[in-house]
């Protein structure tokens, strides 16, 4: 949709993939004082390499540590321990600040855009070229041109003199990026940027956001909680929970393949039943191993006997059926609520004292009360020990 | 492709140039200037408080002050004081939260009352309200007591002197009462504005009545508000020094303020002994209000919760709309207007007769102002020292909010409210501590206008800092954050983002402080000298001297200016909140 994301334009401003750009974080720690004198733990060692061009989504659900993360790359938040390197420049040495924020190779796009309504657009883009220390400050000459052709490239060269507060929402987000990148930073950090943005148009600012990227090159670190922005823009997504990493994966990975309770709880709408685990037929040597739970013995390979479990399927990998008196398979239960929510239907069913979500194509016959058969494929089922 | 666009041009040599740490810099400037106002506000209280433990001071002295302490007069004024602010201060909350409630949360808010009258004590300087206020009501030559008499001889009633007289114990507490109200309302209206009305309304919608909503979940949460009313109301009360002067020593009525600064200033040798003496009790009461505060506010169970700025539909008032208005506006009048008009026409007379007469209104008054050397100087050090003073005392404000607000911890919180010591502990006793602190060895700064300087500084930093946390906090911490990203020191951040932003905030703040410095008393009162004459110096000669004409013509001007200098920053700050 943008002109940028053509490669025959990249070429006629000099676009490409820069060669830096690489973020390493290792142990990364990072405490607060609460106000009652104790200590809450944002961040508990956090190792992290995004390599040099690509798009990185921290993902989380509020708390766990994904903005403390981010704001520890560029240097607005302090750790206790750990190393930052950013850009092939160390900026945190085991817990020691080596670059302040403003020394940082970085450029940040705030949830607010946080564009100054005192300045123009042109004066908000050429700030970065017009505060660092003198002897590194280019000329004027240079810093007219150099801005002008990022706004060119952005497409925002027609807002050179307006004010901020006469820009959409998407213009915005164009000054802010140009803002980010007009120093030649080869990092961006994105810290939650779409979060108040209407729905429909943050569709749209996302597909201009992943274009840019990907024209402009550089390494982009990106904050969410939503997970369908995560699985749109990011090549990796980094789940958090609790100030610590649990899964580095694609989208593919995080949905499919969740590594933990936590990651399949937070990514699509899960059941989650607990069991134990046993052996089928009390057998050591003949039975598998299966986890016990009241949909069912799933068979697993995790676990050790009698550990408690939970068992996590999805709610769309489950089908549902009238019960009739001929029917074997799957497992008898009551629906208990029926829900329209647009192209499926969300049925809560009663199954053996256990409800389930089951997202279906909306059922005439599925009404509160009805006597139904649901099942799932077992092998979409994981098991997490607890 | 030798360059891309990610790529700069002349690329920084991160490597060749390392990186000079200037010797100053902008955050080390900010920490000597919080650590002069520290000392500032720390040195003259630690040095009263060792030499009242006989740390410093010769025994003949501490003795002087205990004997003081425990003389029965001390037990009159300390009763005296508490009865008047007491039973104003009950008043004050009341029709305080009568008025706040009203404007915040019923139909009969009216707008321009809601807005001015927390400012009133800004608008018309107590001294002057009270001077007015003796002008109206003084039994004899009382313009309202002629006024009553008039009409009253109409219908054969004959009176010579009264009905009203100021100079009494209702008269008093009816001036503390007037002067505290705008403090209960600034508190109270602040607390219901930060009140989610929702609270209120989910109150309403399941089932209660309108009182009911008031008593069982509007009160409740307002604890913390209520709480820093009386705190607020009993520090200001007890420091009052103007009005009681004026009101109450005529009426043989003694006070501690009054007393406390009668014994620094008209006393010679000056009796700071005896001045620290009652000053004990002072801090007493205030220490007991904080402790009383403190639980209050600790027992906990009241909401925090931010309003959203959403508006909630006003409660419909019926026929009680009206006279809760007429209340409001007759308040107003009875603060503001009618005293003002005391003094307008006192002011017009060449002398201060019962009988006003249009055929003798003269200008001489205010001609006078300029012609004589004493108040014509006054005038001139008052606006010279407040301009420097509200200057000095904004951008150490201004600065001490970025030390503050950068890093929130144990340091800066402490260092927080130390700043904020002056307001709390009152004025009054900020100046004695001044005067013993600095007056003597080693500075020797008696009668000099660098100890009204320093005194005008500390004494209004709270407010200063007030002021200018409120200017910051309109800027988004993000818009600061998104300078160092872009790679600007704290210096520059702060030159070239939260100045610019800051500006307006700034800029009201420092009128604000103009006014309160140029209508000072207390430590001009004690501080200045003929020598070194201020307005609060000036209006306290000319009443002594029984000038009262004159008094009235610089109670006027004092008003008008001040008036003007408050209206403009209103009229700036609901300007410049439409651009921005």
């Amino acid at each position: 949709m943008s002109v940028l994301s053509t490669r025959s334009r990249s070429s006629e401003t000099g676009l490409g993939t820069p060669s830096g750009g690489m973020v390493e974080v290792t142990g990364l720690q990072m405490d607060y004082l609460d106000s009652k004198g104790g200590t809450f733990t944002a961040l508990a060692g956090v190792d992290l390499r995004i390599p040099s061009g690509e798009f990185w989504v921290l993902l989380g659900p509020s708390g766990c540590g994904k903005t403390t993360l981010l704001r520890c790359l560029a240097g607005l938040e302090k750790p206790v321990k750990g190393t930052v390197r950013i850009d092939s420049a160390v900026a945190v040495q085991d817990g020691r600040v080596l670059l302040e924020a403003q020394e940082r190779p970085v450029g940040m796009v705030f949830q607010s855009y946080a564009l100054w309504p005192h300045m123009t657009v042109f004066q908000n883009i050429a700030y970065p070229l017009t505060v660092g220390p003198r002897s590194r400050r280019p000329d004027r000459s240079y810093v007219e041109t150099r801005v002008v052709t990022v706004m060119e490239a952005m497409q925002i060269g027609h807002l050179r003199d307006r004010k901020i507060g006469e820009l959409s929402g998407g213009q915005q987000q164009r000054v802010a990026l140009a803002r980010a990148v007009v120093a030649g930073n080869k990092v961006v950090l994105f810290d939650e940027p779409l979060s108040n943005i209407d729905a429909k148009v943050r569709e749209q600012l996302r597909a201009e956001l992943k274009s840019m990227q990907k024209e402009f090159g550089f390494t982009a670190v990106y904050v969410t909680h939503d997970q369908a922005e995560a699985m749109d823009l990011a090549d990796k997504i980094v789940v958090l929970d609790h100030g610590k990493i649990v899964q580095v994966g694609d989208a593919r990975d995080i949905y499919y393949s969740p590594t933990t309770r936590h990651v399949a709880e937070f990514i699509g709408t899960s059941n989650l039943i607990s069991g134990t685990i046993e052996v089928e037929n009390h057998d050591e040597a003949m039975g598998r191993r299966v986890a016990s739970t009241a949909i069912g013995n799933i068979p697993t390979e995790v676990g050790n006997l009698d550990d408690d479990v939970i068992v996590s399927v999805r709610a769309h990998d489950w089908w549902l059926a009238p019960d009739s008196p001929s029917a074997t398979n799957g497992l008898a239960g009551e629906i208990t609520s029926a829900t329209l929510l647009g192209h499926y239907s969300d049925y809560v069913v009663e199954v053996d004292g256990v409800s389930v979500h089951v997202w279906a194509d909306d059922l005439p016959w599925a009404e509160v009360g009805a006597k139904v058969r649901v099942g799932f494929d077992q092998s979409k089922a994981r098991v997490f020990v607890k | 492709m030798s360059t891309t666009l990610l790529d700069r041009t002349p690329e920084p040599e991160l490597e060749s140039t390392p990186r000079k740490k200037p010797l100053l810099t902008f955050r080390g400037v900010c920490w000597i200037v919080m650590a002069i106002v520290v000392f500032l506000i720390l040195y003259p209280l630690v040095r009263t408080a060792l030499g009242m433990l006989g740390i410093g001071t010769d025994a003949a002295q501490l003795g002087q002050m205990w004997a003081t302490f425990w003389q029965r007069s001390t037990l009159t004024m300390t009763v005296n004081t508490v009865l008047a602010v007491g039973i104003a201060g009950i008043g004050a909350l009341a029709a305080g939260a009568l008025f706040a409630w009203a404007n915040e949360r019923t139909d009969a808010r009216l707008g321009f009352a809601a807005r001015s009258l927390p400012l009133i004590p800004m608008f018309i300087p107590s001294i002057a309200a009270a001077v007015g206020w003796v002008f109206l009501a003084s039994s004899n030559a009382g313009l309202l007591n002629v006024l009553i008499r008039n009409v009253l001889g109409t219908v054969g009633i004959e009176m010579t002197e009264g009905p009203l007289n100021i100079h009494s114990w209702p008269g008093l507490i009816f001036a503390y009462f007037l002067f505290l109200t705008p403090y209960a309302y600034l508190t109270i209206s602040s607390g219901l504005q930060s009140l989610d009305p929702a609270l209120e309304e989910a109150s309403r919608s399941s089932g209660a009545s309108a009182f009911t909503t008031f008593r069982r979940v509007t009160l409740p949460s307002l604890r913390p508000s209520l709480a820093a009313s009386v705190l607020l109301i009993a520090t200001m009360g007890f420091a009052l020094f103007s009005i009681p002067l004026v009101i109450g020593t005529p009426a043989g009525i003694d006070v501690l303020p009054v007393e406390i600064v009668h014994m620094v200033a008209h006393e010679y040798p000056s009796n700071k002994a005896g001045a620290l003496g009652l000053s004990i009790v002072v801090v007493a009461v205030v220490i007991l209000c904080w402790m009383l505060q403190r639980r209050l506010v600790r027992s906990g169970g009241h909401a925090t919760i931010s309003g959203r700025g959403a508006r909630s539909a006003a409660l419909q008032l019926g026929r009680w709309r009206w006279p809760v208005r007429i209340a409001m506006l007759g308040f107003m009048a009875l603060t503001a207007a009618l005293p003002l008009l005391g003094l307008i026409a006192v002011s017009l007379q060449s002398y201060w007769t019962a009988n006003f007469s249009f055929s003798s209104l003269t200008l001489s008054n205010y001609e006078s102002l300029f012609d004589n050397e004493l108040v014509w100087g006054g005038l001139q050090n008052s606006v010279v020292l407040a301009a420097i003073g509200a200057t000095a005392a904004i951008v150490a404000g201004a600065l001490i909010t970025m030390v503050v607000e950068s890093r929130r911890s144990k340091v800066t919180q402490t260092l927080d409210g130390i700043v904020k010591i002056p307001a709390t502990l009152t004025h009054i006793i900020i100046a004695v501590a001044f005067v013993v602190a600095f007056a003597g060895a080693p500075f020797y700064l008696v009668g000099t206008y660098a100890i009204l300087m320093l005194a005008y500084v500390v004494l209004y930093i709270p407010q200063a800092t007030f002021y200018s946390s409120a200017a910051y906090h309109q800027v988004g911490r993000q818009l600061t954050e998104a300078s160092a990203t872009s790679g600007a020191a704290a210096w520059t951040t702060f030159r070239r983002v939260l100045l610019p932003l800051m500006a307006p905030g700034l800029i009201a703040g420092w009128s604000l402080l103009f006014v309160l410095i140029t209508g000072d008393i207390t430590a001009s009162s004690m501080l200045a000298g003929t020598h070194t004459p201020v307005v609060g110096f000036v209006i306290l000669d000319l009443w002594t001297s029984g000038t009262y004409p004159r008094l009235a013509a610089l109670g006027v001007l004092m008003t008008v200016v001040a008036s003007i200098v408050v209206l403009t920053v209103m009229w700036l700050r609901d300007k410049l909140r439409l651009v921005l």
